[in-house]
C-alpha cells in the first residue's frame, strides 16, 4: 500500500487494519433506547446510514424484528486508508407482549436514527369510570 | 417504605448525571483518491446546525451534538443504550490539503468530509522518456 499520504488516526493509540474482507455482510445490534408511556411504547435505534429505503420493519404477533443495510462506502478508485465503520448491516427484534394494538404501530427515520412507536390496546389504557 | 421513595430518586438522580455526557469518538473510516481523502463518520440524530468541521494546521476536528431524547413525564425507561451527546474526533492529516476547497455534508447520520489535496501532494505521472 503506498504510505506516502498515511493518515495517522489518534483513537487510544489503536489502529484497525485497513483492508478488510467486503463480501460477507457485517451485522451490528444497534444502540437502542426504549421507553414506555402512559399510550405507547417508544424505541429509538441508532441506524446510521440507513434510509427509508433501505430499512425493514416487520411486525409479527409477538415479535418487531428491525433490519437495514447500509451501503459500503468504497468506489472503483478508491483506497480505504482506515476503516472502523465494519458492519453493513443492522438488525435487532423485540419481543411484544400482549395488549398492544399491532395495526397502529408505525414507524419513522430521521438523521440516521429510527422511531418505531407502539400503541397500546385499548384494553390496557387506563380507563376512567363516570360516578353514577 | 423509605427505601421505596429512595431507590427512585436516586436512579434519576444517576439518568441525569453528567457522566452521560461524556464525548464519544465516533468511529470514521477514511477512504482516498489521487485527488482527496475523504473522512466518513457515524453521528446519529445529529442535524446540520449541531455539527461542527474544523481544519487547523494539518489537524481535521470533527463535533456533532444529538439532542437527548425526550421522555414525556411518567414514562418507564426501559433500555437506555444512547448515551452519547457529543461525537469528536481530530485526525491528523498526512498531506497538504487545499484548505479552501475542503466540503462537508451530513446525510441520515453519515458526515462526510471531502478534503482535496493540494497540488503538491497530488500523485504526479512522470513520463520516462
Amino acid at each position: 500500500m503506498d504510505r506516502s499520504h498515511a493518515v495517522v488516526i489518534h483513537r487510544n493509540g489503536s489502529q484497525l487494519p485497513a483492508h478488510r474482507p467486503e463480501a460477507m455482510p457485517v451485522v451490528v445490534t444497534p444502540v437502542t433506547d426504549l421507553y414506555e408511556a402512559e399510550r405507547e411504547y417508544v424505541v429509538r435505534l441508532d441506524v446510521p446510514g440507513a434510509t427509508r429505503e433501505t430499512i425493514r420493519v416487520e411486525v409479527q404477533p409477538a415479535r418487531l424484528h428491525v433490519s437495514a443495510d447500509v451501503a459500503v462506502r468504497t468506489g472503483a478508485d478508491v483506497t480505504v486508508q482506515h476503516r472502523e465503520i465494519v458492519w453493513n448491516r443492522f438488525t435487532r427484534s423485540f419481543n411484544l407482549g400482549p395488549g398492544i394494538h399491532l395495526e397502529g404501530i408505525t414507524a419513522a427515520i430521521a438523521d440516521g436514527v429510527l422511531t418505531v412507536r407502539i400503541p397500546k390496546s385499548e384494553e390496557v389504557l387506563p380507563r376512567n369510570i363516570a360516578i353514577q | 417504605m423509605f427505601i421505596r421513595v429512595a431507590v427512585p430518586s436516586f436512579l434519576e438522580e444517576l439518568t441525569d448525571t453528567p457522566a452521560f455526557d461524556t464525548p464519544a469518538s465516533p468511529a470514521v473510516d477514511v477512504l482516498e483518491n489521487g485527488h482527496d481523502t475523504v473522512i466518513v463518520a457515524e453521528m446519529p440524530g445529529v442535524t446540520k446546525e449541531n455539527v461542527s468541521v474544523t481544519f487547523e494546521r494539518d489537524v481535521l476536528t470533527i463535533k456533532g451534538e444529538r439532542k437527548p431524547l425526550e421522555i414525556p413525564e411518567k414514562a418507564r425507561v426501559l433500555m437506555h443504550e444512547q448515551q452519547t451527546r457529543t461525537f469528536v474526533r481530530s485526525l491528523r492529516i498526512g498531506h497538504d490539503v487545499d484548505r479552501t476547497a475542503i466540503s462537508a455534508s451530513l446525510e441520515n447520520g453519515m458526515l462526510r468530509v471531502v478534503l482535496p489535496k493540494a497540488e503538491v501532494a497530488k500523485p504526479r505521472v512522470i513520463e520516462v522518456r
